[in-house]
């Protein structure tokens, strides 16, 4: 399995999965026009490595997995998204996993630390909160 | 074009960051909201262009006040009054529990919509989501919605 790499655009954020690392960042804007298509990749990528890890066991040298979101927007149709990637994270979580969860918000976006939480809670996740200095 | 407007105003209306990000996020859902259904009224404004949507951002002292302007087919206009009505009569418990069951759900609007639209919006405007019914022409009507967005401390 390799890892997955989307460069940013305007419109939609960046997303680096890095199998050999365990690190899953993403971080930018967004709002894409095709949300659905736009997520289709890296929740594929999720499901694959899920459904590795239940298989195999945890086969890769990491001991640690580690989830970066800095997003500065997501619009509410991308949140239906994230939630349905945090899931897989919850999964693997379950099989054994350890997965830290940052979650980056720029210095006074309360909304930003707000939109984390609802998120956090609604799939029953902990995230650790990381205000940014401007 | 609209977004990069407020940019270019927020120097000159001296818009806070907190305030600035408010403004682009509640600007984003409604244009997103009107885009979505456009395809709905494509038509009828190729025949009635002076129903063409329309968008107002005005300032007072109060805060600013975002309107949105488009036309709707008359059987939509029950169904977006009640999903309106819900979010109005919602305690921020009840929004949040809302908020919680709609994203949860797995489910999409026929146009890929996640039906969290207005729910973020009377999140972020902490306010009633004002909206009402005017009579166009050939079975649509023109949906405004208005939202008061008050000035934040700086």
């Amino acid at each position: 399995m390799n890892s997955l790499i989307i460069p940013a655009t305007d419109f939609t954020p960046k997303v680096n999965f890095i199998i050999e690392t365990g690190q899953l960042e993403i971080s930018g804007v967004s709002r894409p026009e095709d949300v659905a298509g736009f997520y289709e990749e890296p929740l594929d990528w999720l499901s694959r490595f899920e459904e590795s890890i239940v298989k195999s066991g945890n086969r890769y040298e990491f001991q640690d997995m580690h989830l970066i979101f800095q997003l500065s927007y997501f619009n509410s149709a991308s949140s239906k998204f994230i939630i349905m990637m945090l899931r897989h994270i919850r999964n693997l979580i379950s099989h054994g996993i350890n997965i830290k969860i940052d979650w980056y918000y720029e210095e006074g976006d309360d909304k930003m630390m707000e939109d984390g939480e609802d998120l956090a809670e609604a799939v029953e996740l902990e995230f650790n909160y990381i205000e940014m200095e401007d | 074009m609209l977004l990069h407007d407020l940019e270019n105003r927020r120097g000159f209306f001296e818009i806070q960051p907190v305030q600035y990000k408010k403004l682009l996020t509640l600007m984003i859902e409604v244009l997103e909201n009107v885009h979505k259904y456009s395809e709905y009224f494509d038509d009828f404004i190729q025949e009635y262009p002076q129903f063409l949507p329309e968008f107002e951002l005005t300032l007072n002292d109060d805060g600013f006040i975002m309107v949105s302007r488009n036309p709707v087919r008359k059987e939509d206009r029950k169904a977006l009054a009640e999903k309106i009505k819900l979010i109005n009569t919602s305690n921020p418990d009840e929004l949040k529990k809302i908020y919680r069951e709609t994203i949860t759900n797995g489910l999409f609007t026929e146009k890929g919509g996640a039906g969290l639209g207005f729910i973020e919006m009377a999140k972020i405007a902490s306010n009633d989501l004002e909206f009402s019914f005017h009579p166009a022409a050939a079975g649509y009507s023109i949906y405004e919605l208005t939202i008061h967005i008050k000035h934040t401390e700086p």
